[in-house]
């Protein structure tokens, strides 16, 4: 049986993968998994309603999108963790970033790491979404600024240029 | 949840039963548990129980059995759920919150938390499911009610649904703000199993009332064996309606409750019975 015990400073030692990198490091018992990612310098995951609620703090978790606010920092011990900094960056967008840029889906942009995030479980699990499951997909992630046709519209344009690979 | 000494993370059943305790903490897919205990200072151990093998979803002797660890969203994309009860506990599992919580809150987790707008009791009571516990030297299988008399001293390892009332007419409906709320007004989940102008068996059950779901079986007696001719359906949707009450008089909602819990009633009876 795996066991995390407190060490001598109260925090409990954890091993995971973050976005391809191992890491180790001491987490205190009440921190989230959200908490713990912007401490370790990924900022693109976002802190907004944290009650599960908005999913900008949307992170993939051994293939499966969840919310890192509900998360117990702990949670990481053994798992493959994906974050925003995970699928690209300015220089080199991975195909669904670029996707939201170029439908316009991005206004203040808070909500959008978190979208991305959705939406690159969604794809992952279904290629070729239909409008309604894309809806469906996107239903906790909580935009203020574009409303959600925008964001429809680019889910649709990271598939075909996917698919096209 | 500062004072945590330990974390526990058995992988099968026998690991578990050697740190179960009532003074621990069990989580699974932490859309409760975590946020709940944040502050709680009495908390010295947490059994974290993603690891046990309990995440499945099959066909066993005439019952659907799925798995305690098995999430909403699990439930929802079953090749079996969606086949089974004309797709009844897929659809039921697609209400609960948003995609991202379906993701991870659990069917153990949402029956092990009693609250009022949890979905899955209301879908067990509907579909008289059967719960397999562990109490930390053997199993024993518990009905919903038996399992809340003693909720705090076993551990959920999967629901039984039973295949009898696979052909049954079903009706599922949450009414909240949105689809994604985790709150719900009112849940409404029927079953009825009509044969020619008779109804055989009948289940309606209403989510959101009360902490545990809500059902009477002496309406329901009062429409079981009867040919529905005989059935005065404003009279029986006006009892359901009056058995909707708030916690607090001053409920805002109260009113609406009662109206829509008659509309939607006399709705159901009106399909089934062909009127």
């Amino acid at each position: 049986m795996k066991k995390l015990l407190k060490n001598k400073e109260g925090l409990i030692e954890i091993g995971f993968r973050l976005n391809g990198t191992e890491i180790k490091t001491s987490v205190k018992p009440n921190e989230t998994l959200l908490e713990l990612i912007r401490r370790l310098g990924y900022k693109g995951t976002k802190k907004g309603c944290d009650t599960g609620d908005c999913g900008s703090c949307t992170i993939i978790i051994d293939g499966i999108a969840k919310v890192s606010c509900l998360l117990p920092a702990f949670y990481a011990e053994g798992k493959e963790i994906i974050t925003i900094e995970g699928l690209g960056d300015v220089s080199n967008p991975h195909p669904i970033q670029k996707a939201y840029a170029d439908s316009g889906a991005v206004q203040c942009g808070f909500c959008i790491p978190g979208m991305i995030m959705t939406t690159k479980f969604l794809l992952d699990r279904k290629p070729k979404p239909s409008d309604s499951d894309i809806k469906h997909a996107l239903d906790g992630n909580l935009c203020r600024c574009t409303g959600y046709v925008k964001q429809i519209e680019a889910v649709k344009i990271a598939a075909s240029k996917i698919n096209k690979k | 949840m500062n004072n945590i000494k330990t974390v526990y993370i058995p992988q099968n059943i026998k690991e578990f039963s050697s740190v179960f305790s009532k003074k621990s903490l069990i989580m699974a897919g932490s859309t409760y548990s975590f946020k709940s205990f944040e502050k709680d200072k009495e908390l010295k151990e947490i059994v974290s129980i993603n690891n046990l093998p309990l995440k499945y979803i099959k066909k066993e002797s005439n019952n659907i059995v799925i798995g305690a660890l098995s999430t909403f969203d699990d439930i929802e994309n079953s090749n079996l759920c969606q086949k089974h009860f004309f797709g009844f506990l897929s659809h039921a599992s697609s209400y609960c919150s948003s995609q991202l919580i379906r993701n991870m809150a659990t069917l153990g987790g949402n029956i092990a938390h009693p609250n009022a707008f949890n979905i899955m009791p209301v879908v067990m009571e509907t579909l008289n499911g059967k719960l397999k516990v562990f109490d930390g030297k053997k199993y024993k299988i518990l009905s919903l009610s038996d399992y809340y008399n003693e909720r705090n001293k076993v551990l959920i390892t999967e629901a039984m649904i039973p295949l009898k009332y696979d052909k049954n007419l079903f009706y599922f409906e949450k009414i909240s703000r949105t689809k994604t709320s985790w709150e719900s007004y009112i849940t409404f989940s029927f079953r009825a199993d009509v044969k020619k102008t008779k109804i055989n068996d009948i289940r309606l059950v209403f989510g959101s009332v009360k902490a545990v779901p809500l059902y009477s079986p002496e309406i329901e007696k009062e429409m079981v064996s009867r040919d529905i001719k005989d059935i005065n359906v404003e009279e029986i949707s006006k009892k359901y309606s009056d058995l909707i009450y708030s916690v607090a008089s001053s409920h805002k909602y109260s009113e609406y409750r009662k109206e829509v819990t008659y509309n939607t009633v006399k709705g159901f009876l009106k399909k089934i019975f062909g009127r």
